[in-house]
């Protein structure tokens, strides 16, 4: 029997699809569910590090999203997924599902990178946006949301493609803490048929796939917010 | 006086040891059209934004606009900025909004806000808010018109002229009923075919009675439409008065100085 018919039989007649259909659905949970979590929180601590103001509470917030920056961007997510999960959680008693766990943790993780993705989109609009829009009465934070943000996301639409890219790919990092996902599902064949060629190689294959679908749909995104900007009312 | 709408007294801005305003006092009347003149880095543009606090002045300086001190930072700046419109260099149309987008922003917030949270919030469900959309959108529909681009209303900003887009923003600042107009070189950034339609809004404004302060360097300009002027040197009002007093007679050696170049 060659090797590619060992992972077939492995995959398809004795049930391996079943893991690697539950590792695509944790994997994907854990990378969108991840993405939104990190889009709030990077939301929330670029516009902080933001505000130009010097009131001690605002210095404290300000401190407190640099050391959250600095520490999830210092530390290998790997690690931080083995701290929480062994170390922090059980510490204060909390049991959650490792998948859920997982979701948390690259949430946070991605909030890092996301704050800084943010800032620099909301640093590429015009100050004179803000500016119009205080001269029209409009408070900083109503500004803020209907003018600088919808312009500034606009901006970062590649990069939060990028940033979705990479976690999908560093979920593979999730079966530390023993959450099914695609890598685990295919070592798995590769231990029960002593051949991890082909399981590699597929795979890979599975990986490429996912993200060049992506990639397409990020494109698809651009062009359509593009379109929106030059269409109407203008022949 | 009854009749003052801006009064600045000792107005200064420092900007790190830079002294850009030393100590500028004046009163701006109702229907005045104050032109201000002057070199590059004399201020002219510093005072106008502080003006409407967009670079907050130097604690002890004094602008009485709807009887408040605008200058003390403790009061609710946006709003007394609804009185009080503004024009830039660069247009500033917000660019993920269409044109009558623009200029309904602003009312709708003022409406917004006007009814607090709650009920701004319930208007969007007991049909008061639409309500409000629609008369704000006639409005803006009734305003670009007057410039003759009603056609343009579902458009983005970044589909415009430079004039077209100054036009707008111009629009857009007269949508919020202002009591004053500030206008920050409005033509500068402009195209020269296109300095006059933009210019001849203005006069239009005007001789409707609006009360203007503009920053420019067009000096015809300035003439015509101006019934002060201002000439800003080195942070203070070096000279003032009427355009013929102005443009005719100037006293100072830097205004004569300042005119020959210019003119």
């Amino acid at each position: 029997m060659n090797n590619f018919a060992k992972f077939w039989r492995q995959f398809y007649e004795l049930g391996g699809y079943h893991n690697f259909l539950q590792g695509l659905k944790n994997t994907a949970l854990i990378a969108v569910l991840g993405l939104v979590i990190g889009f709030i929180i990077g939301a929330v601590i670029s516009i902080v590090k933001l505000i130009p103001s010097k009131h001690p509470i605002v210095k404290f917030f300000k401190g407190f999203a640099e050391a959250y920056v600095a520490l999830f961007r210092g530390t290998p997510m790997v690690v931080q997924l083995l701290l929480m999960h062994f170390g922090l959680f059980p510490l204060i008693g909390l049991s959650l599902d490792s998948v859920f766990e997982a979701v948390i943790i690259f949430g946070m993780n991605s909030g890092a990178y996301m704050s800084e993705i943010i800032r620099s989109g909301i640093n590429a609009v015009d100050v004179g946006q803000m500016e119009a829009g205080r001269c029209v009465g409009v408070s900083y934070s109503s500004t803020m949301v209907h003018i600088i943000l919808p312009q500034a996301i606009k901006n970062i639409i590649p990069t939060i493609g990028n940033e979705f890219i990479t976690l999908i790919k560093e979920t593979s990092v999730v079966s530390f803490i023993a959450v099914m996902d695609i890598t685990k599902s295919f070592q798995a064949i590769g231990t029960s048929t002593y051949e991890y060629f082909v399981p590699y190689i597929v795979l890979a294959l599975v990986y490429l796939i996912i993200v060049l679908a992506i990639t397409l749909g990020i494109k698809a995104i651009e062009k359509n917010l593009k379109k929106s900007e030059r269409s109407g009312g203008v022949k | 006086m009854d009749n003052v709408l801006l009064h600045v007294e000792h107005l200064k801005k420092t900007f790190e040891k830079t002294a850009v305003l030393k100590d500028i006092s004046i009163d701006i009347l109702q229907g005045d059209v104050v032109a201000v003149i002057g070199p590059s880095g004399c201020g002219k543009s510093t005072f106008l934004r502080c003006l409407n606090c967009l670079e907050d002045p130097d604690p002890g300086s004094i602008i009485v606009f709807d009887d408040v001190n605008i200058a003390d930072i403790r009061i609710d700046i946006n709003e007394h900025r609804k009185n009080m419109g503004m024009v830039f260099q660069q247009f500033n149309l917000f660019a993920n909004k269409t044109i009558i987008d623009n200029i309904t922003f602003g009312p709708l917030n003022a409406y917004k806000k006007k009814l607090g949270f709650f009920k701004s919030i319930a208007s969007h469900f007991n049909g008061g808010y639409k309500k409000e959309k629609k008369a704000q959108q006639e409005k803006a529909l009734a305003l670009l018109s007057r410039i003759g681009l009603e056609d343009k209303a579902k458009a983005y900003p970044s589909t415009l002229s430079g004039g077209q887009k100054q036009r707008v923003a111009i629009v857009r600042a007269l949508a919020m009923n202002p009591k004053v107009i500030l206008f920050d070189e409005p033509t500068s950034a402009l195209d020269p075919e296109m300095v006059g339609e933009v210019l001849n809004l203005i006069k239009d404004l005007a001789t409707n009675g609006m009360t203007m302060v503009i920053v420019t360097h067009e000096m015809g300009f300035a003439k015509e439409v101006a019934n002060k002027v201002l000439f800003f040197n080195e942070g203070v009002i070096e000279e003032q008065g009427s355009p013929d007093e102005l443009f005719k007679n100037p006293k100072s050696e830097r205004l004569k100085e300042f005119l020959s170049k210019v003119l």
